[in-house]
């Protein structure tokens, strides 16, 4: 680690629902990227290791363009266990486009899950990806849902082990810890944050730690340095949140394409490096929550998770990590073009944040050290040069193409996450109205 | 009985409505998804609410069609079907693809292992998934191990990566059994992994002259 203590802004951005493959696969494919140290896909009719199957017809992935499908695909504990397909104890990875049948009732010859998407519409990904650092095995730490797999993330263990309709149990968020350890941090979003389907954050989401994304730019622009946060969440506009004023979803969330979160990217990247004494001092995480139904080629370890004290799992523990997930490190202290080959997961960022302000990277909870007795490693890991480039690439500056887009939940929610959108919205307008419409606007829109 | 008038009307258009707010495509099936040029698919559907059939490309059969039905119809070309439902409150909707003609189909299934008769195995038999039109053209065994196919009491033993044109005229539906000796020293477990689970094989087609 021979640079993390030069790093003093950990910015985390976790988008939602894509795999590796989905996003990242192409860099290895000899027509686009023909990176082979990126593990990501070769040709796919060179090889059967992909091959899915339904109906005992084989399907193969297949490039496409970014664009918004006709339906969000099945990622629950139940179709990724499907998904997954585990015979013998492995994963096949051979289930993605039998689970998409089963849920949807649509059988055609290029079922969405086997999309990989082509280069020329993820640019800013595609910039970051050629000028820092692609994880080649970060993966989401559950194979299931969002919510359980954002627990995880943000507070180190999950007790839930599938979507839930209402707040989202947990015993500690990471904003206690942090507060605990003295650490300046605030959440930079956009409508409704995710934070706040976390049971006990309500008076988080109501501070003014948490803050509108229109102020990151500013922020970073001319706050000093000695109150810079050292730790930064930032917040997409939510393809499940129940109301959006003022902004497009832009998580990434399938049936949304992903246009809307490459300007997201843009922004972030270009904030961010706006002030060259800060950006010096910066690592920024982009992640995504889980695989969201997109197929990927890499068998996630035998990893067991229990379930905590407390859990309210209905299947029991798990015995693999979740599907693979795309993550880049964009920080001065990575090099151009490189990959890391170490195993992580959500948990990775917690072990970081115990190294760079706790006592090290055991010192966040026995849940998250325990995961890194099985092989979890700390996102510390991946910095790799001694002292910070000078170089700033320029993020790629044409039109990037949006679509339109109607929340699918425009006639009321249809899912359990957008459930516990309305019910955590509600939530927070009830708990303290004045401070709650003043900071979050569009619950004049919320229905009752 | 002008007031008996209104209120049936109002029950039938309550009724209706009631209906068409629960827009929902029950089932949407084909009888085949693999066919030549001219030969005849049956569609059938069960769907609540506003029901269209559309087609992709554009075909006669579209058009808006009774809750439940069926139709037969004939393709020269790949058709992607979608049975939408609708109501003004939700909207609904299947889709199924099928596929005319194509240059070639891979088909597989889970296997098993022996130990005693030292081969990995599977047995499949394809009968909805592809029409009687389809013919093998030729086999190509894609795995890195050799394979053994036997389709309908006809055998085929291909080593790894190679082709055969062995079973040429035969059609592509019926009963397949792909088989793979253990190599010596193999044990069911490598055997298994070294396929990722599944036995397959890829079929190029025709459709005779």
């Amino acid at each position: 680690m021979p640079g993390i203590q030069g790093i003093e802004t950990i910015v985390v951005l976790m988008l939602e629902n894509r795999s590796f493959d989905n996003v990242l696969g192409h860099l290895r494919h000899p027509s686009y990227g023909n990176r082979s140290e990126v593990d990501g896909l070769v040709d796919p009719n060179d090889t059967t290791a992909y091959d899915n199957f339904y109906n005992r017809r084989r399907y193969k992935p297949f490039g496409t363009a970014d664009e918004e499908l006709r339906t969000d695909l099945p990622h629950e504990r139940d179709t990724i266990a499907e998904q997954l397909d585990v015979k013998n104890g492995r994963p096949t990875m051979r289930g993605f486009v039998r689970s998409y049948v089963n849920a949807t009732g649509n059988v055609v010859q290029k079922p969405p899950p086997m999309g990989f998407i082509t280069p020329k519409w993820l640019p800013v990904t595609g910039f970051l990806a050629e000028h820092y650092l692609v994880c080649n095995r970060w993966f989401s730490p559950l194979p299931t849902g969002t919510q359980p797999n954002r627990a995880m993330a943000f507070t180190g263990c999950s007790l839930i082990d599938d979507n839930v309709k209402g707040f989202i149990p947990c015993r500690d968020l990471v904003f206690d810890w942090l507060e605990r350890k003295n650490v300046r941090w605030r959440v930079y979003h956009h409508g409704f944050p995710f934070f706040m389907l976390f049971s006990g954050s309500l008076d988080h989401v109501l501070s003014d730690r948490f803050r509108s994304i229109r102020y990151l730019a500013p922020d970073m622009q001319s706050e000093p340095l000695d109150q810079t946060p050292q730790v930064i969440f930032i917040e997409p506009e939510y393809a499940d949140s129940p109301v959006h004023f003022g902004f497009t979803p832009n998580d990434n969330h399938p049936p949304l394409a992903m246009g809307p979160g490459e300007v997201l990217l843009r922004e972030v990247y270009e904030a961010l490096t706006r002030n060259p004494e800060k950006w010096k001092r910066t690592m920024l995480i982009v992640t995504y929550d889980e695989h969201g139904g997109y197929f990927d080629h890499v068998k996630p370890p035998a990893i067991r998770t229990d379930p905590p004290q407390g859990a309210q799992y209905k299947g029991g523990a798990f015995e693999h990590l979740g599907v693979r997930v795309p993550t880049l490190i964009v920080s001065p202290w990575v090099a151009p073009r490189s990959v890391h080959d170490g195993l992580f997961d959500h948990t990775s960022i917690l072990q970081l944040l115990a190294e760079q302000f706790g006592g090290g990277a055991d010192d966040y909870s026995s849940e998250v050290t325990a995961r890194r007795a099985k092989g979890i490693r700390s996102a510390s890991e991946v910095i790799d040069l001694s002292a910070p480039r000078t170089d700033v690439p320029q993020a790629p500056l044409g039109v990037i193409r949006t679509t339109s887009y109607v929340a699918s939940g425009a006639h009321g929610p249809v899912n359990d996450d957008q459930s516990a959108f309305v019910a955590a919205a509600r939530s927070v307008r009830a708990h303290d109205q004045r401070r709650a419409l003043d900071k979050y606007p569009e619950l004049a829109h919320l229905p009752d | 009985m002008r007031h008996v008038d209104r209120v049936e009307r109002f029950v039938l258009v309550s009724f209706a409505l009631v209906l068409s707010a629960c827009a929902k495509v029950h089932c949407f099936h084909v009888d085949s998804q693999t066919l030549c040029a001219g030969d005849e698919v049956r569609l059938r559907w069960a769907a609540r609410g506003l029901v269209r059939l559309e087609a992709s490309p554009e075909h006669p059969v579209a058009g808006a069609k009774r809750s439940n039905g069926e139709e037969r119809v004939a393709l020269d070309r790949t058709t992607l079907f979608t049975l939408a439902a609708r109501s003004p409150f939700r909207r609904d909707f299947r889709e199924i693809e099928v596929v005319v003609a194509p240059p070639a189909e891979g088909y597989g299934e889970a296997a098993t292992c022996d130990a005693e008769q030292r081969q990995i195995s599977t047995h499949f038999t394809l009968r909805d998934t592809v029409s009687a039109g389809p013919r093998i053209e030729l086999l190509r065994n894609e795995l890195d191990r050799p394979l053994v196919v036997d389709k309908d009491g006809h055998s085929v033993r291909l080593a790894a990566g190679e082709e055969s044109p062995s079973l040429r005229g035969a059609p592509v539906t019926g009963a397949w059994t792909l088989t793979s000796p253990l190599a010596p020293e193999e044990t069911c477990d490598e055997a298994l992994e070294s396929i990722g689970e599944y036995l397959q094989i890829t079929v190029d087609m025709g459709c005779g002259s």
